[in-house]
């Protein structure tokens, strides 16, 4: 029913439109994609040297002129120090959890 | 001026002076290299000698990389190693093709790039980025440490108030 109905609406007009040329499907332009994809490596590939240079030119030329490893080292060992002494301190108490665990240990062995 | 995409040597032999008569005749640090080695009945051997081709020549993974195709398994050294050429990084699998003006000029600003990397000679640079890293690994240590005494502190003080109230 429904296709004959179509057939109907298009009476009068299916001579127009069979002699109009079909227009073909625009097709992807392949070319240009893969264009863009070239231009896009070599772009990339161009700022991985720039940044290449930039780290033997500018970085490691500050590495070796002026390091800075040897003091940060330095004071992170300090505080490092310091932080043990503190822990020392505060588990040395008779009331620390280490004090109780390990004389419960030592009764267990020692009083049974 | 070579688009720099994967150029593929298949090494002819194992024998340490032929593949550094094979080799000679390359320009490195211009493009990506493929030794294909897995066709080879000693494949060691050839590795072995590549690797002495490339530090005598003081060349490195630097500002193109070195893959080799061959079939060793647990290799530790400073090649890559890939069982296929399919295997290896798609980043450099270009085709090659004739370029237009834009992609010429950057071609060129590439080469010139290349040329002023070539003359820095990254090589002498190594020690100090080798020493560079330890540094840091050792920092990273040091405050990883600190991390964690600090973690310590900061219950028992909490455990301590927590028992005085």
């Amino acid at each position: 029913m429904t296709k004959k109905k179509v057939d109907d609406d298009l009476i009068g007009f299916r001579d127009f439109l069979d002699g109009q040329p079909q227009k073909s499907s625009p097709k992807v332009p392949n070319n240009r994609y893969s264009d863009f994809e070239l231009i896009t490596f070599l772009e990339q590939d161009s700022k991985r040297i720039t940044k290449h240079i930039e780290t033997f030119e500018e970085k490691v030329y500050m590495i070796k002129h002026y390091p800075q490893d040897i003091k940060l080292i330095t004071d992170q060992e300090i505080q490092v120090a310091s932080k043990k002494g503190e822990t020392i301190e505060l588990l040395s108490r008779k009331e620390s959890p280490l004090y109780i665990n390990f004389s419960e240990i030592y009764k267990s062995f020692f009083n049974s | 001026m070579p688009i720099p995409s994967y150029k593929q040597i298949h090494i002819k032999s194992e024998e340490r002076s032929k593949i550094f008569d094979q080799l000679n005749f390359h320009q490195f640090g211009q493009v990506p290299y493929i030794f294909s080695i897995s066709h080879l009945g000693n494949e060691l051997v050839a590795l072995k000698n590549i690797e002495d081709f490339l530090e005598e020549n003081q060349l490195s993974n630097y500002p193109y990389p070195i893959y080799i195709v061959s079939s060793i398994q647990n290799y530790r050294g400073s090649l890559e190693l890939f069982s296929t050429i399919e295997e290896c990084p798609k980043f450099y699998k270009q085709k090659i093709k004739q370029l237009n003006v834009k992609e010429n000029k950057i071609l060129q600003k590439i080469y010139l790039k290349q040329k002023n990397l070539q003359n820095i000679r990254a090589v002498e640079f190594t020690p100090y980025l080798n020493e560079y890293g330890r540094a840091h690994k050792k920092l990273f240590n040091l405050h990883k440490e600190e991390v964690f005494l600090s973690k310590l502190a900061n219950k028992l003080e909490a455990y301590y108030d927590k028992k005085e109230s």
